[in-house]
């Protein structure tokens, strides 16, 4: 008894000698970090963005932390995949723990409520992951800021995509071919389809079928059946991963039969998961939208150093958490944290003498990084305060890919392919028409 | 139009299969126990985690782990009998309830620590049916002539067996039966057990459908009780008709509508027959 009273006691001094130093420490950076650790978010891409920011948070450290001086302290909240429980965790990161940055959030039914809040409090709330054009759209925020592409720009480009590849379909002009737009109702489903039922209806094409569905659906088959009358030469899908897989599997006993298959990220990002879930011929030849993956970029294209970067966070990510081909998320969550440690935060230090908030928002403001010199490949450029996208990345851009055979390629835009668009679906996808 | 009608019926009819198939085991629990079995979803999910497992860790053949997945499952239905059920047998209803749902977290987060929050599914390839245009879908077909055989066989073990016949007499009059030689608690832990392994059913049928990760219960039960409300508590053969209505009802909506006009038609289904009849379609008065 006695030898274990010695022995608390030794602990005890001991933690409290290494509590004194850190307390006392006041070069510490606050990052709040709001990502759905569980819930159906997580395996959908929040963990693995989660990760991505970790990897970036370990890298700054090993550095000497953000210009050398400041260690990147993450303050860690969860986000449950549920809004109430991401507003409430939000809020106690900025007004209890203080934190000058709130950083994360996949979900846009989360980043969207919680933008304004962060307005509100004054505090810098940078969106790594979340898509959806209404977090920032017309809202006016000064202290929100999106590294990544906006939803609309998912919905263009599969759609631009069938434009400069229409005569693959075997029709004579656009106006003749048919698309079928399906999507998950909540804000992201949304806000992509409406941009590809847009752009669509501006090339001329007929969309035959414009139908939402519940993230959280049982059962798609009568959408299928309705997909099956309406004879669609591409079908344009957004969704997550539960019913990407449920369509996929169930459009296969139906008999469903089209000429090309897009997704537009979360359910159908990460491709090589999705194969191993739903069984590799169905997604075969499937695109889908994203940002790149840092592993498929063009190193030779981007700035001196930044593919060094790239592999340094490759081969941690793998020695960390095991995953040799990180989803895109990854690398969104590596890059756009980099990003906002290693650019923004050094000269909102240099410029203004501190890491405040209104510091941080002026820095964000000032950046000015040229295509190529991020982790994410695209550049970084905030759209002004007063502007309709105030606070959207204006350099950022999704990319098509196409998966054949297991391997993923850049199918659009023209000037970043890495191969020729494989439509119509081939004779061994399940899907082809007969 | 009239083909995919059709189509739609069909398919309506297998999806009734399919969540006749899901309500069993709940049925069946408060029938017997009178309890309400608030995470039945959740050993829906365990499960599919266990027969999943089983075939990718252990490399058994498929129907080796399904079979494995259901006794587990028999047998964490006793278990939850022992340490929930039976401490609350006499304590007020809500009390059940709320140690039920806790029982909700409890085995989401275990899950979750044990499996991590990936989504898990094994890809089966089924074949295709197919009459002309008419494509009939392998995967509900399964699970619809399972409800059917598991519903048969629930029903001879019910009136066949002599624990059939004591399970019966404890759901009609637990203080009858006792009195006839009967030890109620026994009756509990078969029923429990019968009710987990009907999980474990589920679940084998639910594998060449869905994907699984820790929150996939939680729909499940909601769908399970409106089954079985709807056709009367504890009446297996009401929960039975109920899922065909429903199924066929849903689906034939979702092609002249949408599908989020089919949900919402099935709960005001629901809510209508609560106050028309709230004893459901074949349950007895209380």
């Amino acid at each position: 008894m006695r030898k274990t009273i010695a022995l608390l006691a030794v602990l005890a001094v001991l933690a409290m000698g290494l509590a004194a130093p850190a307390a006392a420490q006041d070069k510490d950076f606050k990052l709040g970090v709001l990502f759905s650790l569980t819930g159906p978010f997580a395996p959908a891409g929040a963990l693995a963005g989660y990760r991505g920011t970790m990897v970036a948070v370990d890298m700054i450290n090993a550095r000497g932390g953000i210009a050398g001086k400041y260690k990147v302290v993450p303050v860690v909240a969860d986000a449950q995949s549920n809004p109430d429980v991401a507003i409430r965790e939000g809020q106690r990161l900025m007004t209890v723990e203080k934190v000058p940055v709130v950083l994360g959030v996949f979900s846009s039914g989360i980043a969207v409520p919680l933008a304004p809040m962060a307005d509100r409090n004054k505090k810098i709330f940078w969106v790594i992951i979340a898509i959806s054009d209404k977090v920032v759209k017309d809202r006016n925020l000064k202290y929100v800021f999106r590294v990544q592409p906006m939803g609309s720009q998912w919905g263009q480009s599969t759609v631009k995509l069938l434009n400069d590849n229409f005569a693959k379909f075997g029709v004579k002009k656009v106006q003749d071919l048919k698309v079928a737009i399906i999507h998950e109702d909540g804000p992201y489903g949304s806000s992509v389809s409406k941009a590809n039922k847009a752009m669509a209806e501006k090339y001329g094409m007929k969309v035959v079928l414009n139908e939402a569905y519940s993230h959280k659906t049982k059962d798609m088959s009568s959408l299928i059946l309705k997909l099956k009358s309406a004879k669609p030469d591409a079908i344009l899908h957004t969704g997550y991963f539960p019913d990407v897989v449920l369509f996929f599997r169930q459009a296969r006993e139906l008999g469903l039969r089209t000429k090309a298959i897009e997704g537009h990220g979360a359910g159908h990002a990460n491709m090589p998961k999705l194969a191993e879930a739903a069984g590799g011929d169905l997604m075969n030849y499937c695109f889908n939208v994203d940002p790149a993956p840092a592993q498929m970029l063009d190193r030779k294209k981007l700035a001196p150093g930044t593919g060094e970067l790239i592999g340094e966070f490759l081969k941690r990510y793998d020695e960390k958490f095991k995953v040799s081909n990180p989803p895109t998320h990854a690398t969104q969550g590596f890059g756009h944290t980099w990003i906002l440690l290693n650019d923004v935060a050094p000269l909102a230090l240099k410029k203004y003498g501190d890491l405040s908030p209104e510091s941080i928002r002026k820095a964000s403001l000032e950046i000015d990084i040229p295509e190529g010199g991020t982790p994410c490949g695209y550049g970084v450029k905030f759209a002004q305060p007063g502007t309709a996208l105030s606070g959207q990345n204006l350099r950022s851009y999704p990319v098509v890919v196409q998966s054949i055979n297991g391997k993923l390629g850049i199918a659009w835009p023209a000037g970043l392919q890495t191969l020729s668009p494989v439509i119509p679906l081939p004779a061994d996808s399940p899907f082809a028409e007969k | 139009m009239l083909e995919q009608l059709l189509m739609a019926f069909i398919n309506g009819i297998l999806l009734g299969g399919v969540l006749a198939l899901l309500a069993f085991g709940l049925n069946l629990i408060f029938g017997v126990v009178k309890i309400i079995h608030m995470a039945y979803g959740q050993f829906v999910m365990l499960g599919f985690y266990f027969i999943y497992y089983f075939y990718t860790a252990w490399h058994l053949p498929l129907l080796v782990a399904m079979a494995g997945g259901i006794i587990v499952m028999g047998l964490l239905g006793m278990l939850v009998q022992l340490l929930i059920i039976n401490p609350l047998l006499d304590a007020p209803r809500l009390n059940q309830l709320l140690a039920l749902a806790s029982l909700i977290i409890v085995l989401e987060n275990l899950a979750q620590v044990v499996w991590g929050a990936d989504y898990r599914g094994i890809p089966i390839s089924m074949p295709i049916i197919q009459f002309g245009d008419i494509f009939i879908r392998s995967s509900y077909l399964l699970a619809f002539l399972g409800a059917i055989a598991t519903l048969g066989i629930l029903y001879l073990f019910l009136h066949k067996t002599y624990f059939g016949l004591a399970i019966r007499s404890v759901a009609q009059d637990v203080e009858m039966a006792r009195g006839m030689g009967i030890n109620p608690k026994v009756i509990y832990y078969i029923t429990l057990a019968a009710g987990g392994a009907l999980t474990g059913v589920v679940a084998a049928f639910f594998i060449p459908i869905y994907t699984v990760h820790p929150h996939f219960g939680a729909s499940f039960t909601l769908m399970a009780f409106v089954i079985v409300v709807f056709g009367g508590m504890g009446n297996l053969l009401g929960g039975f008709i109920s899922a065909f209505i429903i199924g066929v009802v849903t689906s034939i909506t979702a092609v002249l509508a949408s599908t989020e006009v089919a949900d919402i038609l099935a709960l005001v289904m629901f809510i209508l027959m609560m106050m028309v009849r709230p004893q459901g379609i074949l349950g007895a008065k209380a």
